[in-house]
């Protein structure tokens, strides 16, 4: 791979911001992820090209760390505010339709819920990984999800829930997709739940973790 | 012994330190000294930021079911399920409690979030959430020195949603209450709102046992406290 992108993937994995930020003390004056994009861009590297071969895998592997429990949720937003310090860059190609992502993606807490930290996290890794996030926010009803489907048909929806009294409003709200969209692809997560649960209320895909449900997607898209 | 007791509790009393936080975050690594800044102000400002509240109500009309699992409080039954039968089976008395570190943490919290700052708003919310694990220790401890006087003992904390002791159970814990407790609300869904809130039961009696380590009678497999320790 171009040196260059090497060096931006590795940015966003350690979570070297930009030449200034003083983390991760082993890069401490060198360029970050800020800079590189920006040198990438101006070396005629695609920016498509850069997404998907420098940001895309740092987030990747970052990811992966922390799903094999090998990093703390801090590397993993630390990481993540070097993957937007770089995304600054390539946003304009996005709005120009240069880039394509990969699919939009419509997250959030099921109603009656409030719990919002780890809805956010998938929410950044999945942004992380080349898709459009929508992020419905907290106590969230069926009509919004399905009204997110009527204007993104294709889209993705990933519902997030912390307390089991609140997990079965998940059923409620996947029945009501159902009935619309029989084949439509839900993502459920969330502390209590359990494939068990995912098959019992008839979602596609149970993750435990932001990397899985990044995995899933990417499979969906396959 | 008070029947009723609840408290405000100002952030210097905690007993919460930079120690105790650091772990959670990953420990003294590379990236420590980041959050480290957050901490910094978190423990300057604490006095503004957090409303602290905890109390609890002493019962003593208890009934134990052995067979269903099941402690009935005055009239209310509770299937707390094996584990927390098992542990306070020989209560004479049991202490409901609530406790809470206010509102203005979570909002701060997602505050930053909003604006793009996951990390201080991760770093704040898991504050919250050690704000108010503290404030109730304080409670636990005003409970128990209340009680030595009459040669009485504590268990630890008993929640509902822990131990198999479901979460909609909420709904019967609350209806304990007397009135000076309303500063948590329970949601239809059980949510406590502040969302920085804890609930749960202490036995008290002679022959109770208070256990240091508990995490070994608990299903958690996800715990952020439990993978530390295995860690640790
Ligand atoms: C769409 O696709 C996806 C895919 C993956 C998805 C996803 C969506 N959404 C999430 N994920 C996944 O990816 C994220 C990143 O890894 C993860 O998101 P999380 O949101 O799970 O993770 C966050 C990033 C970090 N995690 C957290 O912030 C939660 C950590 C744990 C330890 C926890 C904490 C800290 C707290 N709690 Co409580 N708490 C627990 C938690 C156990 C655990 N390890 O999860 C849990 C959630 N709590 C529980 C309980 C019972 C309670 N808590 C309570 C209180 C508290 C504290 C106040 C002490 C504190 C803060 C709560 C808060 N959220 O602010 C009470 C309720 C509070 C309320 N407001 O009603 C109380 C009811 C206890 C009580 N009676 O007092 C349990 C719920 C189990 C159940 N049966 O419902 C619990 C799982 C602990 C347990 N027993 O194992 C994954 O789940």
């Amino acid at each position: 791979m171009n040196e260059l992108l090497e060096k931006l993937s590795l940015a966003v994995e350690s979570g070297k911001i930009n030449k200034l930020s003083p983390y991760p003390p082993a890069m401490r004056g060198l360029d970050g992820a800020d800079e590189l994009c920006q040198q990438a861009l101006e070396a005629g590297i695609k920016p498509e090209v850069i997404l998907n071969d420098a940001l895309i895998p740092g987030m990747g592997r970052i990811g992966k760390k922390f799903s094999d429990g090998k990093a703390f949720v801090p590397e993993m937003l630390i990481a993540a505010k070097a993957m937007s310090a770089a995304l600054k860059h390539i946003k304009p190609f996005f709005t120009s339709g240069e880039v394509k992502r990969k699919g939009v993606f419509v997250i959030g807490t099921v109603m009656g819920d409030l719990h919002d930290i780890g809805k956010n996290l998938v929410a950044m890794m999945i942004e992380g990984s080349g898709w459009e996030v929508i992020d419905l926010g907290v106590d969230v009803k069926p009509e919004k999800f399905l009204e997110a489907i009527n204007q993104h048909p294709d889209c993705v929806i990933g519902l997030s829930a912390l307390l089991t009294t609140t997990m079965v409003n998940m059923e409620t709200i996947v029945k009501q997709i159902r009935a619309q969209y029989p084949d439509h692809k839900i993502l459920v997560g969330g502390a209590p739940l359990s494939h068990d649960f995912c098959k019992k209320i008839g979602a596609t895909f149970y993750s435990s973790d932001p990397q899985g449900a990044v995995e899933f997607l990417e499979r969906s898209v396959a | 012994m008070k029947t009723i007791a609840v408290k405000e509790i100002s952030f210097e009393e905690l007993t919460l330190t930079r120690e105790d936080v650091i772990p959670l975050l990953g420990g003294e690594s590379d990236y420590a000294f980041l959050m480290h800044e957050y901490l910094d102000t978190l423990f300057e400002l604490g006095k503004q930021i957090f409303q602290i509240k905890g109390g609890y109500q002493v019962f003593d009309k208890l009934a134990f079911n052995q067979e269903r699992q099941e402690i009935t409080i005055g009239d209310i039954t509770f299937d707390v399920k094996k584990v927390v039968f098992n542990m306070l089976r020989r209560s004479s008395k049991i202490a409901v409690f609530v406790c809470t570190a206010g509102d203005q943490i979570h909002e701060l919290s997602r505050q930053y979030m909003a604006e793009g700052d996951m990390l201080k708003g991760y770093v704040y919310d898991l504050f919250g959430s050690l704000v108010v694990e503290s404030a109730m220790d304080l409670v636990q401890n005003s409970l128990k020195s209340d009680l030595n006087s009459e040669g009485l003992t504590l268990t630890n904390r008993y929640s509902p949603g822990y131990c198999g002791w479901t979460v909609d159970q909420q709904k019967n814990l609350f209806a304990l209450f007397h009135p000076e407790f309303d500063f948590v609300k329970l949601s239809d869904s059980c949510l406590m709102q502040p969302i920085k809130s804890v609930s749960g039961f202490i036995g008290i009696g002679h022959d109770v046992k208070y256990n240091d380590y508990t995490c070994h009678i608990c299903d958690s497999s996800n715990c952020l406290y439990k993978n530390l320790k295995k860690q640790g």
